[in-house]
């Protein structure tokens, strides 16, 4: 869900992502990911997320254009016999000006078009103790990017999402970067879970200052990954996220820690913190227990102590991250350690940020519990 | 110790600040000139990079089509089989703007989303200058540089008219961003937009014209390359850049051996001012050693004085460079874009390394001057130093066997500079040598043409036997202004031979190209983007007038050639459009039978020059249905590009390649019509569907020599600088001399000169030195434009011309040479015939 931010960021600087010029990245580096988050005055004419919304799948597997950003977000853990991998490929989109604006050109130009994509795609090859990172961009001219229907497909040159259709949540993730590759199949094992207020995701108390969000916190993922020019064959867990809104928060943010967790019991725990300019942890901070069954208790900051056990300097950022947390949750028994399953997974695109496969082990109502999850930290990249 | 020997050599010069002056000025000058062109060529440089930075952007390599553009459908299948090439598509062309009377701009389209990904190792990521998100959502969004703007009139928020193909689009300006300083900053006359725009501005939604690539490893340029289609083609940019950049290094060699030269006249001003500053003082010098101050204090203290009367002179000749440079940098922005490519060059780049080294040389060339005649004034014993030194026989016969073995060295080591290297720099060294060679024969001639004087004048002409003497007594002094007064005005001499010879071939040529009565070109002609064509159809309907006897065409183009690409010409020619050709090897009468028939080719001179073609050669093109050989046929003279083509007859094109319509029309008065008649119905046949132009060989010619007089303005500038340079140092060094002599004169009046007789003596001896410069400077100047036509040249850019020795030039430039010898002659006769001889006296 945060990471609506981190596609929100398109908005604040565009050229960061769209032309990544070096002007623009000073400028980035300069105003802090606050300014990232905050985008005050999007052009007028885009819709905003303000009340719930009855989620029509797979409909709202596909674009929504009149929404600012949107963007869909596979990760996973896998394993190859002894070896472990983890996984991340998402598909950013971003619209420059609300769709209906056309050039009036007749015939219009393919090239003319208000969205621009972006794709983030990683694998964390922990045995190797190696990470591999791309990024793409493109505009949806010419099939190079885009989401369709029947079957939902969300594609940036030859990275694709597809589902398959039917009433099942199968999807099919193809992705090749210069060093790593990944084919796989994910079959969900968990029903679609609305976050927030029936999929309405407040940020903050402004009104509008939402997403819509929804999440398939468990898949069962089958398939191949290829590193370093050898395939191995894998299974693992996977999850989704999907969200779009035109509104940012507002205000001191610096960044967040954000937390997506698959506990060998069966539940599923996502979590988020949003820490301010003094470090400290926001009141809009929550998260979300998931049964097996597709019920789901929403979770406070309040209920949830988090501590930090660990840290680790990027060599190539010096950005100092958290490593490894204590995460408590009493009201549900919960007593975790969560610990990233290797250090270096951290992203060098025009922005900095730390995205991993973690592995999680502890108690659940004083019975051994284990899991795996992915975490997200942004923000933590020194200041110049 | 040391202060009071400073002390005692710079009361000298308060007393006499003149000569302090004159010395500030030779080193001023020769600063100056080398701060100027060097600034100017960085400057040049500079905006050249920043042109290409713009148009390529990080690029290493573009994908070029056959056909002139790339098809979406090329893109597809790139994309299809590399899909993490960084790659962005680029359209490119001249549009004509109707509110601005037809003035073209390049219309540059651009995808920022994918331009942003052509980052290389080791090169900085592309600045971006305005907000690419508007220049992408806007339709109709532009953005111009500064440059721009001023020139059209234009403020942001400004809209801007565009004509392509009949149909008027209006761009809105978005954004006006500073000119060639900066990366990524936009050369003059460019409008950037969206690729969108672009393509709904030109009319077209399936193609674009290139695309550039940035491709890192030789894997995937290797990959690439095996994989292209045959109609595409993969262009090395940085390859280009270099061609490029090597035909404006040529052009720069040029221009920085003149500075050179005037380094090397600007060093011999300083050696001359610089003799003359010790041999003035070589009394205080002889008391100094007399009172016991060591040899190495006084060369010490005489060298600090150089080091900062070279200071003080650079500090002034950078500042006068920059100035100097400024002016310049008008002239030289017009040739190179006469010349290589559009490019604003408007800041002048104010390099701290060069500012920092044409100081140091200053200083350096000042101490380096100084040190021999300061070493000789503090070799000499206390007491001989007081006295004046004048040449004895031996001394003569030395000089004579010295020089002779100069002079003869330096004509050897040029003839095998000349015959050993295969380089531009062999020549310009051989110009050097030559001319170290004759200057090294100054003192020798104007001892010769003082004997010969002698003779001629008898035992009459008094004061003018007395100049000679007065002359050969001093030659260690007047050989050396003579010898920087003969390096410019032969140096003047050479680039006047070179340019005129240079001008009068191409005029010929022009005479000789041009031979139909009307051509016809479009205006909106663009070579990059070849999309604008005149259709064949006008070519045979011109043809069909009652007034047009015949009409010839010619279709340009780039295509694919064995080592890279090349311009092609396919001519449909007329017999007197044949005889225009004029060949420098292959015979009229075995080509133009075979002409359209055969797979025969032409080349121009500068391809046949730069691809090491000789005549038989085959030569691989790239058709439409694959390599084909063609055999050249001839090797023609055409001055119109330095890189040269290739030419085929429009038949042979044909057969090989889709017809894609002409570039170029000439229309054949039929005899029974006047000029009038044909102009007028031609231009009611193209009727008012005009970006056509109709102009006529004398209008064609005109405008070609306009070019070529514009990219030798700066030549001839800098031959103007160097003569004026020179002229004020002789002036100087001939002043300084000639007042050094104010007590003989004082003696000649004491002993009943009069005042004519006074004028007759010391103008004597300045002109015998203008005379010995003069005549030196002819042998000199021809072998320099020798060398310049002959070598320089043809290794520089492939051409040949016809030697062309103007008289009126040697005059101009010996005349010259004389009048600075005597206008240096008349201060100090004046002052000498106002003497009285018991003020002179005094001093005895």
């Amino acid at each position: 869900m945060i990471r609506t931010a981190l596609t929100l960021a398109t908005a604040a600087f565009v050229g960061a992502i769209i032309a990544g010029s070096a002007l623009d990245r000073d400028a980035a580096r300069r105003s802090g990911v606050a300014a990232l988050l905050t985008e005050t005055n999007p052009p007028a004419g885009f819709a905003y997320a303000r009340e719930p919304r009855a989620f029509v799948f797979p409909r709202d597997h596909g674009e929504h254009p009149d929404f600012r950003s949107e963007w869909w977000y596979f990760t996973g853990n896998l394993n190859a016999g002894e070896r472990t991998f983890g996984f991340q490929l998402t598909v950013f989109r971003f619209a420059l000006r609300p769709p209906g604006r056309g050039s009036g050109a007749s015939p219009p130009s393919p090239w003319r078009s208000n969205q621009v994509y972006l794709a983030h795609f990683a694998v964390s090859d922990v045995d190797a103790d190696r990470f591999y990172s791309a990024e793409r961009r493109a505009r949806p001219a010419l099939d190079q990017a885009g989401v369709s229907t029947h079957p939902t497909t969300v594609w940036l040159r030859d990275w694709r999402m597809q589902r398959d259709d039917g009433a099942t949540e199968t999807w099919h993730l193809r992705a090749a970067g210069e060093s790593a590759a990944i084919e796989l199949t994910l079959r969900a094992e968990r029903a679609i879970v609305a976050q927030g207020e029936r999929g309405l995701s407040q940020k903050s108390a402004a009104a509008g200052n939402a997403s819509y969000y929804y999440s398939i916190p468990r898949f069962a993922a089958a398939g191949t990954v290829a590193v370093a020019g050898k395939t191995h064959a894998v299974r693992g867990a996977a999850w989704f996220d999907h969200e779009w809104s035109t509104s940012a928060l507002a205000g001191d943010q610096i960044g967040w820690d954000w937390f997506s967790l698959q506990l060998d019991d069966g539940r599923d725990l996502m979590f988020y913190q949003l820490r301010d300019v003094r470090g400290r942890a926001d009141p809009a901070s929550h998260g979300i227990l998931m049964n097996p069954d597709g019920s789901s208790t929403p979770l406070t900051r309040a209920q949830i102590t988090l501590s930090v056990l660990d840290y680790w300097r990027s060599p190539a950022s010096g950005a100092r991250y958290p490593a490894a947390w204590r995460i408590r949750i009493p009201d549900h028994g919960l007593d975790l350690r969560v610990q990233p399953r290797m250090a270096a997974q951290e992203w060098h695109a025009n922005f900095t940020y730390w995205e991993g496969a973690v592995t999680a082990t502890g108690t659940a109502n004083d019975a051994p519990v284990a899991g795996s999850g992915y975490v997200e930290l942004v923000g933590y990249e020194p200041k110049r | 110790m040391p202060d009071s020997i400073i002390k005692a050599l710079s009361r000298h010069l308060r007393q006499h600040p003149w000569q302090l002056a004159l010395a500030l000025l030779g080193i001023t000058v020769g600063v100056a000139v080398i701060v100027a062109i060097r600034l100017t060529q960085h400057s040049a440089i500079d905006a050249f990079d920043a042109a290409t930075r713009t148009t390529t952007g990080p690029a290493s390599h573009r994908l070029l089509s056959e056909h002139g553009f790339i098809t979406h459908d090329d893109i597809r299948l790139l994309d299809e089989r590399f899909p993490d090439l960084r790659r962005t598509p680029v359209i490119r062309t001249l549009l004509r703007l109707p509110d601005h009377g037809d003035q073209r701009i390049t219309l540059l389209g651009i995808d920022p989303i994918s331009r942003a990904n052509l980052v290389r190792s080791g090169h900085q990521r592309e600045v971006i200058l305005f907000d690419p998100a508007t220049l992408i959502a806007e339709p109709g969004a532009a953005v111009i540089s500064i440059a721009t703007a001023r020139e059209l009139g234009l403020d942001a928020g400004s809209m801007l008219a565009m004509a392509s193909t009949g149909v008027v689009s209006r761009l809105r300006i978005i954004a006006i961003v500073p000119g060639a300083q900066a990366a990524g900053g936009l050369v003059a006359d460019l409008a950037v937009v969206d690729l969108a725009t672009a393509q709904e501005t030109l009319g077209f939604t399936d193609r674009v014209s290139w695309i550039d690539v940035a491709i890192d490893d030789a894997s995937t340029r290797a990959a690439l390359a095996a994989w292209l289609p045959t109609h595409l083609e993969l262009l090395d940019l940085d390859e280009q850049a270099r061609d490029v950049r090597r035909m404006t290094d040529a052009f720069y060699t040029n221009l920085t051996a003149l500075s050179l030269m005037a380094l090397l006249v600007g060093m011999f001003l300083i050696y001359n001012t610089e003799t003359f500053l010790v041999l003035q003082r070589r009394e205080i010098f002889g008391r100094l050693r007399a009172l016991g101050v060591t040899r190495g204090q006084l060369l010490a203290a005489a060298l600090a004085e150089a080091a900062v009367i070279g200071a003080a002179g650079s500090v002034c000749g950078v500042a006068l460079g920059v100035l100097l440079a400024d002016g310049l940098l008008a002239v030289v922005a017009t040739t190179i874009n006469d010349l290589y490519f559009e490019a604003s060059i408007e800041t002048l780049s104010l390099a701290p390394t060069t500012l920092g080294a044409s100081f140091l040389l200053g200083v350096g060339a000042t101490l380096f001057a100084a040190y021999w005649p300061v070493r000789e004034a503090t070799r000499v014993e206390p007491n001989l130093v007081m006295t004046q030194t004048s040449l004895r026989t031996h001394d003569i016969r030395r000089i004579c066997l010295v020089v002779g073995g100069v002079f003869a060295t330096c004509l050897v080591v040029a003839a095998i500079a000349l015959t050993i290297t295969a380089s531009t720099s062999g020549g310009f060294a051989a110009i050097c040598l030559v001319v170290v060679g004759f200057a090294a024969l100054c003192p020798v001639v104007i001892m010769l043409l003082a004997l010969l004087g002698r003779r001629l004048l008898g035992l009459r002409f008094v004061p003018e036997r007395l100049g000679l003497r007065t002359v050969t007594a001093s030659l260690k002094r007047t050989g050396t202004a003579t010898a920087a007064l003969m390096i410019a005005t032969a140096a003047s001499i050479g680039i006047g031979i070179m340019v005129s010879s240079f001008r009068i071939s191409v005029s010929d040529w022009l005479d000789s190209a041009l031979r139909a009565d009307l051509y016809i070109a479009d205006s909106a002609f663009d070579n990059t983007a070849s999309t604008n064509k005149i259709p064949l159809a006008v070519a045979e309907r011109l043809a069909g007038l009652e007034s047009v006897a015949d009409v010839s065409t010619v279709l340009r183009r780039e295509i694919r050639g064995g080592d890279g690409r090349l311009r092609l010409s396919a001519f449909r020619l007329t017999d007197a459009a044949r005889a225009g050709f004029r060949f420098r090897d292959g015979v009229p009468a075995a080509i133009w039978p075979a002409w359209e028939s055969a797979d025969i080719a032409l080349v121009t001179e500068p391809y046949a020059y730069h691809h090491n073609i000789a005549l038989g050669d085959e030569l691989t093109l790239h058709t439409d249905a694959g390599p084909r050989a063609f055999r050249v046929a001839g090797i023609y003279l055409d001055y119109a590009s330095e890189r040269g083509g290739v030419a085929l007859s429009r038949a042979t094109y044909d057969r090989y390649w889709e017809s894609t319509g002409v570039d170029g029309i000439g229309v054949y008065r039929a005899p029974s019509a006047d000029p009038e008649t044909l102009r007028a119905d031609v231009t009611a046949l193209l009727g008012s569907q005009t970006t056509l132009v109709v102009s006529s060989p004398a209008e064609l010619k005109q405008e070609s020599l306009t070019v070529f007089d514009r990219t030798f303005l700066i030549t001839e500038l800098l031959r103007g600088i160097a003569v004026a340079v020179s002229f004020v140092g002789i002036l100087g060094a001939l002043l300084a001399q000639q007042l050094e002599r104010t007590r003989e004169y004082g003696v000649l009046r004491a002993i009943g000169f009069n005042v004519p007789e006074m004028y007759r003596n010391v103008l004597t001896q300045t002109v015998l030195l203008g005379l010995t410069a003069s005549l030196l400077a002819v042998p000199v100047g021809v072998l320099i434009g020798v060398i310049l036509i002959e070598v320089i040249n043809p290794r520089s850019f492939g051409w040949t011309m016809t030697m062309l020795v103007e008289p009126a030039l040697i005059v101009n430039a010996c005349a010259v040479a004389l009048a600075a010898a005597v206008a240096a002659g008349i201060y100090p006769a004046w002052r000498a015939a106002r003497i009285e001889p018991a003020d002179a006296m005094r001093y005895e």
